[in-house]
């Protein structure tokens, strides 16, 4: 592996470079809180404050995402996909494992289809990832597998030293890139990669839960929807607490489920369809048209997100469907808390 | 993309959100993590409060109704409107005002603002009405749903407002929580509520509804519904009794006290049983756990005010804060829960037929006057006429502005709105869709929504707050305050502003409550809570600390009368309506959002299953629900939600519209109707329905 490093003040100017031939999305502080914005100004760069409350998700499958456009006549339909280049900078190790998940998701291998929507945005994106060397007050991605620092999916991968950034160099285009801007760059010493293993060392001490996901996903793969050893009154509990805002789905790095749908004028000519996102946690996720709804009450609709997060993901695409990044816990109405729920049902 | 901070349109909570555009679009909605209101959480609404914005269905240029097509009458095709340029709408619309007025003077001019629009919008809406037009005749959907607590608590306490902040939740010892289904018309307030109850709070819930709240509940009184004043009395009855009053709170506070206490003498619980049918050990426990909190909050929103004894509701839950000392310090106080994001703004800017803004009194000499120096003009000097009562037979209103407000859908026994609309002569309305009122209009003016313009709403708990544009007003809409001024220039009175900031500067200037409010100010720290009367004031959290607003607070010796329409033998079922989570008021909005109008697509009759087993009523039949004033189809839901003899309809669905039922009997002091209580018969429909 490449292993290169960069001043602090110099990976901005290198940014800055970047910015000039293509878009640069990066974590800012804005009024309202912390997001992942395309800037202009280099000096926005915040990468202080913690993960933003939205995941990097939406910029390869947004909240709302027109597919065409239609008209009325000949039935005209105009796609609207864009191969525009993009840096996402400053991602974390989290949400670089829940990009992996998506992947999955999205391709033919494992989801069963090529959504070329996703992946047009996807394969135009150069992921620059950033080691966390804290674990804010929701993170659980050790416990996960997905942190605290990355082992795959980025283009190049930072790590804060002193007062420089060790740079990890993870795929042909990451690469490229940096040789063709090696002036910014210096050759790592064996002392940094040493400071890079202490580092890591020392943050994944930071996280002091006692849950092993592994056991739990064995425990709910045994007890199935039985209810034998996890009772319908566990999640009962918890589905009161819910108020079936959807915010668990909107904000998690991982969920990826979505409606379409067809806006038209008033007249029927002309028309788009549209792509939402949408929650496992509402009724008419489920909800048939006889009105009969395998979902219909929220003990079920929690329960069978928690089988999703814990269980299916891993039959299904192999991957932990959640990786840690705690976005749920912060958004939760009823601190309906996954992790929690986890270790409650390992212990059973 | 760009990501802008703005308020949610909903409810009164007053969540700031972050929305996402890209390409003149909003593309994503996500919560603000530094809002003290929001604390990074939405409700499924907030989450999804733009997908309205850019609908193809909205209004996107000046509509006037074509030449006989139907003139007063209903109409369901934009086809009988004509596009026409803003110049011409506004043309017409100004010399129709003029015309009216000139003929039958000003007080058959009247003018509806909006709960939905910005305080600088109001607040121009009603200069419009006093200044330009020259009538008081200025109301809006407030008096729909808060008019008897405006009349209530400013007369108890001598102000109309929300006593305490959300915030305060989280120290309440005991909540009291009637006639609000809070989880699901203000959530964040609710989840507040419920992350209280978790860690020890107690809960009271008094609500004909088995409503999400009653499984927090330690104790769910299950009132019927029009009986507030006999088990509110009951509750003062229990705590005089068992001493738990705050005597000293009382001597040093309060004024009136004994005439109160020998109305409540006789409101013993087993005399409180008969009328409310709660049984008498629940209410003596329920008045202990309140009696003795050290901090006990009072929440309450349409289950208590939409009755024709609102103002008695309003003014015995006052009593019952009073007798125990529970307001005037955090964590207490009597907590009207604002349904619209601006309808306490719209209040404060004065879009009420007798008050100017900050309730400064119309009829007060001084405040006028105030007023008439910096508009430059005299001002009519009589309260004009309510919402309700611009609606009534024989009154002098023939020319209507509607900003922002869809009364025929909203309004009680539509039926007869519908035959009222027939006697208006000029009708204008506002909007961004073509709501069940634009189609009686015979001008359209196409309005901004919340995302295209730039202003501020006030909160439930007084919180002013930014409103910012995040695109463009559609096709040829404008922002409202924008019409407004182009109006009042037609009526030759220019209002010059260039942005709503100008707007909030005269407006503080004229609003010692607002005096200490200015955009750069919100700009930087982000919300200030009235009275915030100059700028160097933080605004105020909670209400009368250390004596009341009016000096001392005020008892009221209330009795309890029933309400206006009550069940017999040809009309047995009691109908009681209000709304669900998912969809807002007349539907305008959340019905064009997917997500939203997916979780409730459809009207419902909540029935309890032995009244369904009795009439022969399936799960998900169809049934023909029959007042005195009309009559709706609508499928029926039965559940253990509702007493026996009790049914609930939402009233969001035109097409099954539960104000076609609802009585238009009126508060007599706040004008409020009774939406929350009517007299109703079922029929079952055939096999074709």
């Amino acid at each position: 592996m490449i292993l290169l490093t960069i001043e602090r003040e110099r990976l901005l100017k290198f940014l800055n470079e970047l910015k000039r031939e293509t878009e640069l999305i990066v974590p800012v502080q804005r009024l309202g809180g912390v997001t992942f914005e395309q800037i202009e100004d280099i000096d926005e760069v915040n990468l202080l404050e913690g993960n933003p409350l939205s995941s990097p998700k939406q910029f390869f499958f947004p909240q709302t995402d027109q597919l065409f456009q239609l008209r009325k006549g000949a039935f005209t339909f105009k796609e609207k996909l864009k191969r525009k280049k993009r840096i996402l900078f400053g991602i974390r190790p989290c949400d670089l494992a829940a990009l992996e998940f998506c992947d999955r998701f999205f391709s033919r291998e494992h989801g069963g289809y090529e959504d070329i929507y996703y992946w047009i945005r996807r394969r135009n994106t150069f992921l620059v990832g950033i080691n966390c060397l804290k674990a804010e007050e929701n993170c659980f991605c050790f416990l996960c597998g997905s942190g605290p620092f990355a082992r795959r999916g980025y283009d190049l991968q930072l790590t804060p030293l002193e007062d420089f950034y060790l740079v990890e160099v993870g795929s042909s285009p990451g690469d490229k890139l940096v040789s063709s801007y090696s002036h910014y760059f210096s050759a790592a010493s064996p002392g940094d990669r040493r400071e890079k293993e202490t580092l890591e060392e020392r943050t994944k001490k930071e996280f002091s839960h006692k849950i092993d996901l592994q056991k739990v996903t064995n425990k709910l793969s045994k007890d199935g929807f039985s209810g034998a050893v996890i009772k319908n009154e566990f999640w009962e509990e918890i589905g009161d607490r819910c108020l079936d805002c959807g915010g668990c789905n909107y904000v998690c790095p991982t969920c990826t489920c979505f409606s379409i749908l067809d806006k038209t004028d008033r007249n029927i000519e002309v028309g788009e369809r549209m792509r939402i996102w949408d929650s496992c946690n509402f009724s008419g996720f489920t909800r048939m048209a006889s009105g009969a709804n395998p979902g219909a009450n929220k003990r079920d609709r929690i329960k069978r997100r928690v089988f999703c997060k814990l269980l299916f993901s891993q039959e299904n695409q192999g991957l932990p469907g959640c990786v840690g990044c705690g976005r749920c816990l912060k958004v939760c109405y009823g601190e309906i808390d996954i992790l929690r729920i986890a270790g409650e049902i390992q212990a059973k | 993309m760009n990501t802008t901070l703005t308020i949610c349109p909903w409810c009164g909570c007053g969540c700031s959100l972050l929305l996402r555009e890209r390409e003149g679009k909003i593309v994503g909605a996500l919560p603000s993590s530094d809002c003290p209101v929001s604390q990074g959480r939405l409700c499924v609404k907030g989450w999804n409060c733009y997908e309205y914005v850019r609908s193809p269905l909205r209004l996107v240029s000046p509509l006037m109704r074509k030449k006989g097509t139907g003139y007063k009458k209903r109409t369901d095709s934009l086809d009988d409107f004509q596009e026409v340029s803003w110049g011409k709408a506004l043309k017409f619309v100004a010399s129709k005002f003029k015309d009216i007025r000139e003929k039958k003077g000003s007080v058959a001019l009247g003018l509806l603002s909006s709960a939905k629009c910005t305080n600088e919008e109001n607040y121009l809406m009603m200069k419009l009405a006093r200044a330009v037009l020259q009538t008081n005749n200025i109301d809006h959907c407030a008096r729909l749903c808060h008019s008897s607590t405006v009349v209530g608590l400013a007369r108890a306490f001598g102000s109309g407002a929300m006593t305490n902040s959300i915030e305060e939740i989280e120290k309440a010892e005991v909540i009291l929580v009637t006639g609000s289904n809070t989880t699901e018309q203000h959530p964040e307030i609710g989840s507040r509520i419920i992350r209280r109850v978790l860690k020890g709070a107690k809960l009271i819930l008094v609500d004909p509804r088995k409503i999400h709240l009653a499984k927090f509940a330690t104790l769910h009184l299950q009132a019927r519904p029009g009986t507030d004043v006999a088990w509110i009395n009951g509750l003062i009855h229990v705590i005089l009794k068992e001493g738990l009053a705050d005597s000293d709170f009382i001597d040093r506070n309060t004024e009136n006290f004994s005439s109160m206490r020998e109305i409540v003498e006789k409101y013993t619980p087993q005399f409180v049983e008969e009328i409310t049918g709660i049984p008498a050990e629940q209410l003596i426990e329920a008045a202990r756990i309140y009696g003795s909190a050290r901090q006990a909050m009072i929440f309450y929103a349409m289950g208590i005010t939409q009755h024709v004894t609102g103002t008695d509701n309003v003014l015995s839950l006052a009593n019952l804060s009073m007798v125990t000392g529970h307001v005037g310090r955090p964590s207490t106080g009597v907590n009207p829960l604002r349904g619209q994001n601006n309808v306490q703004g719209a209040c404060d800017m004065g879009a009420l037929p007798n008050f100017l803004t900050g309730y400064q009194k119309v009829e007060d000499r001084d405040s006028r006057k105030k007023f008439e120096q910096c508009w430059e003009v005299k001002l009519p000097t009589v309260a004009g006429l309510t919402e309700t009562e611009m609606f009534v037979e024989g009154n002098p209103v023939q020319a209507l502005y509607i900003m922002g407000e869809n009364p025929l859908l909203s309004e009680p026994n539509i039926g007869h709105m519908e035959k009222f609309m027939k006697f208006l002569e000029f009708l204008v309305v506002q909007d961004i869709f073509f709501t069940e009122t634009a189609r009686w209009a015979d001008v359209i003016l196409p309005g901004g929504s919340f995302a295209e313009k730039d202003g501020t709403f006030t909160s439930t708990e007084r919180r002013i707050q930014r409103v910012r544009e995040v695109v463009k007003p559609m096709g040829e809409s404008q922002a409202d305050w924008k019409i407004i001024c182009q109006l009042a220039k037609e009526l030759g009175y220019p209002m010059g502003y260039s942005h709503p900031a100008q707007i909030m500067e005269e407006i503080a200037s004229l609003t010692p409550i607002y005096g200490g409010v200015s955009y750069p100010r919100l700009d930087k720290i982000g919300a200030l809570q009235w009275p915030c009367p100059e700028d160097s004031h933080p605004g105020t959290p909670y209400l009368h600390k250390g004596g009341f607003k009016r000096g001392r607070g005020l008892f009221t010796p209330v009795e309890y009368e029933p309400p206006r329409e009550i069940t017999d033998e040809e009309y047995p079922f009691l109908l009681t309506t209000g709304r669900v989570y998912q969809q807002w008021h007349t539907g305008t909005m959340s019905r064009l959002t997917f997500t939203l109008h997916r979780e409730v697509p459809q009207a419902f009759v909540e029935m309890n299953p032995r009244d369904g087993l009795f009439l022969g009523v399936k799960n998900r039949q169809l049934i023909k629900v029959i007042s005195r004033r009309g009559e709706i189809i609508a499928k029926a839901f039965l559940t253990e939600r509702v007493r026996e003899k009790t049914i609930f309809i939402p009233f969001h669905f035109s097409e099954a519209a539960a104000n076609r039922l609802t009585v238009d009997s009126l508060d007599p002091q706040a004008k409020i109707p009774e939406y929350k209580v009517c007299a109703v018969k079922i029929e079952l429909c055939g096999e074709n329905n």
